[in-house]
């Protein structure tokens, strides 16, 4: 456990760090995939198509990244010589006005699910990571152009945002099919808080004056943290809950629509905190040294940037605090819609919205989904998601008796032209399932008639 | 409903598998961080530099000369001044001459009765050696000194040696000085003193001034069988180290001698060009600080102000008018003012403005003094051991006139580190500008060996303008002028600059209109200054 503990936080702080930043698209997949019992995590009104399910030993593993700044592409450009350069500028470009950057981690240990007449009943133990970071493009056309550009232009850093988040997640969900056209579906979440780091308060602005470049700050900001040291790694108190729920409404037999919402809590931390405020609403103007300090003394420059120093000190001085706070759950909305149009192939269409400090973020996918007979399912989703269309994904599933094992991605463009790819992710995972239907019909909402248990 | 046909999916899978390899073995190099150059980065940093608002008293406060403003015009008046030029203190410049009596004797020996003792008594003057010929002591304060007494005697008996002097006392309970000494044949007979708790008195005769006395008493000792004889007995007496703590008398003519400088730095880097004063508005004056108990005849000569720049070069001050020597007595404490200083403020009526109009770099005078210029040994002196005279010459300047093309250069070490980083950059100058006065400024970069390489500005307009001045008698600044000036360094002067050893400042400071002007405390030259940086910064 310690060790699982360790490797989360871990990769928490890893991704961080890492440049290529992500969006979990592989849900949008599973609105498709309902043949797997994963489908679940995007909407707990679906039911798995088989009797029961179980995952345990080799657990799921969802890894995704996602940034709507830029692909790996975009920071280059290709000389004569066919060598690459660095090109920031060019990076730049691709923004947008503000950007996301965003890259998840699920590993599911233990999954258990079972119907019973028209209830489906399912737990699940996951260890989860969220980070999610919101940058506005003017943040890097400072660092690369300089102030001279924006002289005369206010500069509002107050679209940056920061939320990391790794949490266990222990969770029971309940689905019934409340009548021939519509199911629905609770489930219930204990949260157990590993590590968050959050951007809890932001107002940093910036302004070149200009006539005589006279530079203003004004910062007011708490970062909340709390994350596990050597001596204190499991933080027991820190908890937290939250729901999914979800419903499905089949009007015609080929057709679902479904709607769901997923995370919806928050994690409120109590051990191992640091809070780092800054002085409230600390404003500062920097008009230039004084000529007195260098007629009056013999180290009139050192004492003018001392005195520099000092206010700049007094205006960025930090205090430390130790307060429980909550952070929220990266809250997502799906609204799906799949229709069958022959026995083996489906057209499906999912609209997501991910909540992040007060925006939402959207994502859309258009999927086809093909059953190779029995054994093998696929499924093509064409998306736009963090502000780009150029994402492929790809999902299979192979059934081999009881065992089934699963694949997909969200944007399979990533392996064949990642430097393109401003989305990469994959999920894969092997379950048991029992009692899984015999005759094959694309498993849209299942409906749980009376003889469903005669069928196998 | 479409029928799933086996084998061509199957196919199809093949396909996707082979075209997904091909394409990942395509990519590697795509992200082969070894050959990625980064180039670069060219940020532009505008930032202010300078932000003042500055009086006179501020710009020449690293200068030495003193700024005074009258309270109700709040007119300038600098003051240039060297305080206290000291004299030598007495006891360096009067050194009382070491002493030694001799008072040899013969004793006609006659043997006393049994228990009884033989004594023998006499007396005798002795003139003190005074320093300078016919110099008076009537009173001496020993501050340190040795009297030292030696007997030579050929006496075979016990003896007694007393000696009394009443001119020697001492200073808490003017006690007449008593010695006393067993005088053992075949021993050193030797006494000695320290006289810093004595003072001496002189008696005065026309044979024997500065005379002290001594009475001596001499007691032997009988013994068995002894017989009437004559015995020599001789005593030296020997004063040493002798310095004074005060002195009363007359003492004769000692002579003085010290100079001095008065820099005006605010001339210093004048290279060209005048600074011409309002006639009355330069004051010089002296002021003497004596407490010698005794009078001086001071002259001061020579008093000359020099310029290296503008003609006739030096002007000899004349404090009293025009042929009229330099000389005259300071005042001196009386007696009664013994510990006292007694000052002399000069008033003269001199040609100070005529030497300041030729801003000079400074003053140097000589200070010669006699004491006792009259010679009149009755006057009474007294000194003490510190004893002393200070002069002050304080030149003042009230900043009443006009400036022409006055041009201050200077050079200086240029030894600023520019990051390398910094590719070129664009200086701006806001001045709002209080002071009737137009400065012109220019720099010049040079190389090791003095080469200009490079100047900083090249249009050839004045970085500050004059303030416009309202009428007389007051010519006072109606409205502050504001100037904006802008200054390129492009990336080949930046180069100039960094690879400069050395740096020539000059600047061209002109009254408004080449007019009189007034610089009165309140005005204030608002100035800003910023840049925008132009940087290149290499990974």
């Amino acid at each position: 456990m310690k060790t699982i503990k360790i490797a989360c936080v871990a990769l928490l702080f890893s991704m961080l760090f890492v440049p290529r930043l992500l969006v979990s698209q592989e849900s949008l997949l599973l609105h498709a995939m309902r043949e797997v019992p994963q489908a679940g995590w995007a909407n707990p009104a679906y039911i798995p198509p088989c009797k029961a399910h179980f995952s345990f030993l080799i657990p799921g593993l969802v890894v995704s990244a996602g940034h709507s700044g830029f692909a790996w592409d975009d920071l280059f450009t290709r000389r004569a010589d066919d060598s690459l350069s660095l090109d920031i500028s060019k990076a730049i470009s691709k923004m947008k006005a503000n950007n996301y950057l965003n890259s998840t981690f699920r590993l599911e240990a233990f999954s258990l699910g079972i119907k019973f007449g028209k209830n489906y009943l399912s737990l699940s133990s996951n260890v989860r990571t969220d980070v999610a970071f919101q940058y506005p493009k003017r943040l890097f056309e400072l660092l690369d152009q300089g102030n001279a550009p924006f002289i005369g232009q206010e500069m509002d850093f107050d679209k940056l945002h920061f939320n990391g988040t790794a949490w266990v997640e222990n969770s029971i969900c309940y689905t019934r099919q409340i009548s021939s056209k519509f199911n629905a579906g609770l489930r219930f979440k204990v949260l157990t808080g590993l590590a968050n780091v959050h951007l809890a308060e932001n107002q940093l602005d910036f302004y070149t004056d200009d006539d005589m470049y006279d530079l203003s700050f004004e910062s007011d900001f708490l970062v909340n943290t709390s994350y596990p040291t050597e001596a204190d790694y499991y933080m027991p108190q820190s908890r937290g809950y939250a729901i999914d729920f979800g419903i499905t409404w089949t009007p015609v037999e080929e057709l679902v629509v479904a709607a769901a919402v997923n995370d919806l809590g928050s994690i409120t931390w109590k051990e191992n905190l640091v809070n780092y405020k800054s002085n409230d609403n600390s404003v500062f103007t920097f008009s230039g040294l004084e000529l007195n300090d260098f007629f009056n003394s013999d180290d009139e420059i050192e004492s003018g940037f001392e005195a520099l120093a000092d206010s700049l000190e007094d205006i960025f001085s930090i205090q430390e605090l130790s307060n429980n706070y909550t952070s929220p759950l990266p809250t997502a909305y799906h609204l799906a819609a799949n229709y069958r149009f022959t026995d083996y192939d489906q057209l499906g269409a999912v609209f997501n919205v991910r909540q992040f400090e007060n925006q939402f973020i959207p994502s859309a996918s258009l999927m086809y989904h093909h059953n190779f007979g029995r054994v093998f399912a696929t499924t093509l989703a064409v998306s736009y998601h963090n502000q780009s269309f150029n994402n492929v994904g790809l999902g299979c599933s192979l059934n081999l008796g009881f065992l089934q094992i699963y694949a997909l991605s969200g944007n399979v463009l990533s392996v064949i032209i990642p430097e393109s790819a401003r989305n990469i992710g994959v999920q894969f995972g092997l379950n048991f399932l029992i009692g899984r239907l015999d005759k094959y019909k694309p498993p849209l909402t299942i409906i749980i008639e009376e003889d469903f248990w005669d069928e196998e | 409903m479409k029928k799933y046909k086996k084998n061509s999916n199957i196919r199809v899978i093949v396909m996707l598998a082979l075209l997904i390899s091909f394409m990942a073995a395509c990519i590697k190099d795509q992200f082969d961080v070894e050959k990625i150059a980064i180039p670069a980065f060219k940020p532009s940093i505008a930032v202010p530099l300078i932000s003042s608002s500055l009086t006179l008293k501020d710009i020449l406060e690293k200068t030495s000369l003193n700024i005074i403003e009258d309270p109700d015009s709040k007119l300038i008046t600098m003051v240039y001044e060297t305080r206290g030029i000291f004299s030598q203190v007495a006891e360096d410049v009067m050194q009382p001459p070491d002493q030694h009596y001799t008072f040899p004797e013969v004793i006609n020996y006659i043997p006393p009765l049994p228990g009884e003792v033989f004594t023998y008594s006499y007396n005798a003057i002795r003139g003190y050696t005074t320093e300078i010929e016919g110099q008076r002591i009537d009173t001496l304060f020993f501050k340190a000194g040795i009297l030292t007494l030696q007997y030579t005697s050929d006496i075979d008996y016990d003896a007694v040696s007393t000696i009394t002097s009443p001119s020697l006392r001492e200073k808490t309970t003017d006690a007449p000085l008593v010695l006393i000494k067993d005088i053992i044949q075949g021993a050193n007979n030797e006494i000695q003193l320290e006289l810093k708790d004595y003072y001496m008195i002189f008696a005065h005769d026309q044979l024997e001034p500065n005379s002290v006395s001594f009475d001596f008493v001499l007691q032997i000792s009988g013994a068995p069988g002894a017989v009437p004889a004559n015995y020599q007995f001789d005593t030296d007496v020997f004063l040493t180290g002798v310095r004074f703590q005060k002195m009363i008398g007359y003492f004769g003519q000692y002579n003085y001698s010290l100079s001095d400088t008065l820099f005006f730095d605010v001339f210093e880097n004048l290279t060209e060009g005048y600074f011409q004063i309002d006639e009355g508005s330069v004051d010089l004056e002296i002021a003497i600080h004596n407490t010698y108990g005794m009078p001086i005849w001071l002259s001061f000569f020579p008093f000359t102000a020099s310029s290296d720049i503008n003609p006739p070069y030096n002007v000899d001050v004349n404090l009293f008018g025009p042929g009229i020597p330099n000389e005259f007595e300071i005042l001196a404490p009386t007696y009664a003012q013994l510990g006292q200083t007694a000052t002399t403020l000069l008033e003269t009526n001199s040609n100070i403005g005529e030497a300041i109009n030729m801003s000079p770099q400074y003053i140097y005078f000589g200070v010669s003094g006699i004491s006792n210029p009259g010679l009149d040994p009755n006057e009474l002196n007294f000194v003490l051991d510190t004893s002393s005279f200070s002069i002050d010459v304080i030149t003042k300047i009230e900043l009443f006139g006009l400036l022409e093309n006055f041009i201050l250069q200077d050079t200086l070490d240029f030894n600023v580190d520019i990051p390398d980083e910094v590719e070129s950059a664009e200086f701006k100058i806001k001045a709002l500008n209080g002071f009737p006065l137009e400065l012109d400024f220019q720099a010049y970069f040079m190389s090791a060996n003095y080469q200009v390489l490079d100047s900083l500005i090249t249009d050839q307009v004045p970085l500050l303008k004059a303030a416009p001045v309202g009428p007389e008698p007051e010519y006072r600044v109606t409205d502050p002028i504001e100037t904006t000036f802008v200054i390129p360094v492009p990336k080949e002067k930046m180069s100039s600059i960094a690879a400069s050893e050395f740096i020539i400042i000059k600047g061209v400071v002109s009254s408004t209109n080449n007019d009189n002007v007034k610089i009165y405390s309140d005005y204030t030259l608002d100035i800003r200054m910023s840049a925008i940086l132009n940087t290149n910064i290499a990974p």
